[in-house]
C-alpha cells in the first residue's frame, strides 16, 4: 500500500515537472513563472440598463469571487477564439445568465439590456504610473451578438 | 519502497498529524459554499482533464450540497477518530469531487492540490493507532512485525515529499521560465506591484516601498527562488528542515503582507514536520520526574 501511494503521489507529479504539464490535482506550480510584463491586462464588465450602468464584477450578482469570474470569461474569450466564434457570445451569455438570476430573485440588481467586457491595459512600471487611469479597449459587446441575431435592433 | 531511512516515528506523531490536518481542513471550508458555481453559464464550463478523460458531470447544487456534507461529516470522523480510514476516503473523493469542480471554470488554481493527496496518506496508513476514540482492535499498538516498523514513518516521509515537489516545483518552474531576469530584471517589482489592483490588495504600503528598490526587490526574489528550489531536501536532511521548512512557513507569511493574500491550505504540510513525538517524550519525561516522591528521612520511632 505504501509503495503505491509514494509512486501514486511522486511519479505523476515528476512527470508534469519534467514536461511542464497541468494535470490537476498533480501540477508544475507555474505561479508567478513567467517574467511579468510593463504592461498588466484585466477585464471587466459593464452592465448597461436605460439610464444606469451596472459594475456586474460584484460577487452579489454571481455568488462566485470576481476572480474566478475572471477566469471564466478569459477561458471563455480563448476557446471561443479557438471555435472561430466571436467573444461577443461570451458577453451576451452573461447578460442571459445576470437577467436569469435577476427574475430567479437571486439578486436586487437593475433589469440590464446590454453588456461589455473590455480590457483594462494598466502600466505597472512604477507607483505612479499605476495610480494614473487604464487604457481601455472594447474587448465583447452582447449587442453585436444580439443585433445580429435579431433579437434586438 | 523505503524513504524513511534510519527516522522512526511513533503512531502519536501520525494521529496528530491527522488530527491537525483534519481539524485546520474544517475550519478552512466549514463556511465555503460551492453552489454558486452550478449556476455559472454553460459558456464557461471548461472542465479540466481529469473530469473530461474520466467523463465525470458537471452535479447539480443539490448534489454538491450532499458533497460538502459528506466532505465535513468525513473530516469530522477524522478528527474524533471514529471510522478514520472511512471518514478519510470518503473525505478523499468528495474533495477531489469539490476542489477539481471549481477549477472547471478556465481557472485552474493550485492552493487545494495537496488537499487529495494529505487524505490519500491519511487513509492509507495507520493514522488512527493513536488518539482516537474508537481504536480498532487489530490496529492496537505492540502488534508490529520488523518488517512493518516503519508504520508510522512512511506517511509523514510522504507528506515531506509532498512538500518538497510542489516547493521545488515552484522553483523550477520560475528558473524554467524566467531565467535569471525573474531575479535580476524588474519582475518581482511589477508582481508587487500588480497586486495593488487585485480586489483584496494589501492593507500596507510594504510592497510599494520594496518595489522601488530594485535591490531589495531582486534580493526578495532570489530568496523566494533559493527557498523553493532546495525545499526537496527537507525530504533527506535535517539540516534542511531545519533551515528551509521554516524559512518557507516565514516566505507564506511574507505573501500575505506583501500580496494582500496567502495559499492558507498550504499551512497544513508544515504540521508533518513538527516532531511532536518528541514534545510528548519531553512531557511525559516531565511528568516523571515532577511525579518522584522526594525520599523523606525516616523517622525514628519515639524514645519509649
Amino acid at each position: 500500500m505504501r509503495t503505491l501511494v509514494l509512486v501514486g503521489i511522486i511519479v505523476p507529479h515528476l512527470y508534469c515537472i519534467i514536461f511542464a504539464d497541468e494535470r490537476w490535482p498533480f501540477s508544475h506550480y507555474p505561479m508567478y513563472a513567467p517574467l511579468q510584463a510593463e504592461v498588466s491586462t484585466s477585464h471587466s464588465i459593464t452592465g448597461y440598463s436605460d439610464n444606469q450602468t451596472v459594475d456586474l464584477t460584484k460577487r452579489e450578482f454571481w455568488g462566485v469571487s470576481w476572480g474566478t469570474l475572471k477566469g471564466a470569461i478569459r477561458s471563455s474569450i480563448r476557446r471561443s477564439k479557438q471555435t472561430q466564434k466571436s467573444p461577443d457570445s461570451t458577453a451576451a451569455a452573461i447578460l442571459a445568465e445576470y437577467e436569469r438570476r435577476r427574475v430567479l430573485g437571486l439578486h436586487d440588481g437593475p433589469r440590464i439590456v446590454r453588456v461589455k467586457i473590455e480590457t483594462r491595459h494598466w502600466n505597472i512600471e512604477s507607483r505612479e504610473a499605476l495610480e494614473s487611469a487604464p487604457e481601455i479597449t472594447l474587448h465583447a459587446d452582447s449587442d453585436r451578438v444580439l443585433t445580429a441575431d435579431g433579437i434586438r435592433g | 519502497m523505503k524513504l524513511s531511512g534510519s527516522l522512526s516515528f511513533g503512531p502519536e506523531r501520525l494521529a496528530v498529524c491527522r488530527i491537525l490536518t483534519c481539524a485546520m481542513l474544517l475550519y478552512f471550508y466549514w463556511m465555503v459554499d460551492y453552489t454558486p458555481y452550478c449556476m455559472l453559464p454553460s459558456e464557461f464550463w471548461d472542465p479540466i482533464s481529469l473530469f473530461k478523460y474520466l467523463h465525470i458531470p458537471r452535479l447539480s447544487s443539490q448534489w454538491i450540497t450532499v458533497l460538502q456534507t459528506v466532505f465535513m461529516g468525513s473530516l469530522v470522523l477524522c478528527v474524533i477518530g471514529v471510522a478514520v480510514r472511512a471518514g478519510a476516503i470518503l473525505a478523499l473523493f468528495s474533495s477531489t469531487y469539490l476542489f477539481g469542480f471549481v477549477n472547471c471554470f478556465g481557472k485552474v488554481n493550485h492552493d487545494a492540490t495537496i488537499i487529495p493527496f494529505l487524505l490519500l496518506i491519511i487513509a492509507a496508513s495507520r493514522s488512527s493507532d493513536s488518539f482516537t476514540l474508537w481504536p480498532r482492535p487489530h490496529e492496537k499498538r505492540g502488534q508490529l512485525s520488523a518488517s512493518q516498523g516503519d508504520v508510522y514513518t512512511w506517511p509523514v516521509v510522504a507528506a515531506w515529499a509532498l512538500f518538497g515537489l510542489v516547493f521545488g516545483a515552484a522553483g523550477i518552474a520560475k528558473i524554467r521560465y524566467g531565467g535569471a531576469d525573474w531575479i535580476l530584471s524588474d519582475n518581482m517589482s511589477r508582481i508587487l506591484r500588480l497586486h495593488y489592483l487585485s480586489d483584496a490588495p494589501p492593507t500596507t504600503d510594504l510592497a510599494h516601498w520594496i518595489a522601488d528598490s530594485s535591490i531589495l526587490s531582486s534580493a526578495l526574489a532570489a530568496g523566494a527562488v533559493m527557498v523553493e528550489t532546495l525545499a526537496p531536501l527537507a525530504v533527506f536532511s535535517r539540516l534542511a528542515r531545519i533551515l528551509v521548512v521554516p524559512s518557507m512557513a516565514l516566505m507564506l507569511v511574507g505573501f500575505y503582507l506583501l500580496l494582500g493574500f496567502a495559499p492558507y491550505q498550504y499551512s497544513m504540510l508544515f504540521v508533518w514536520f513538527i516532531p511532536f513525538d518528541r514534545l510528548f517524550r519531553k512531557c511525559e519525561s516531565k511528568e516523571v520526574e515532577d511525579s518522584d516522591p522526594v525520599e523523606e528521612p525516616q523517622q525514628l520511632p519515639a524514645a519509649a
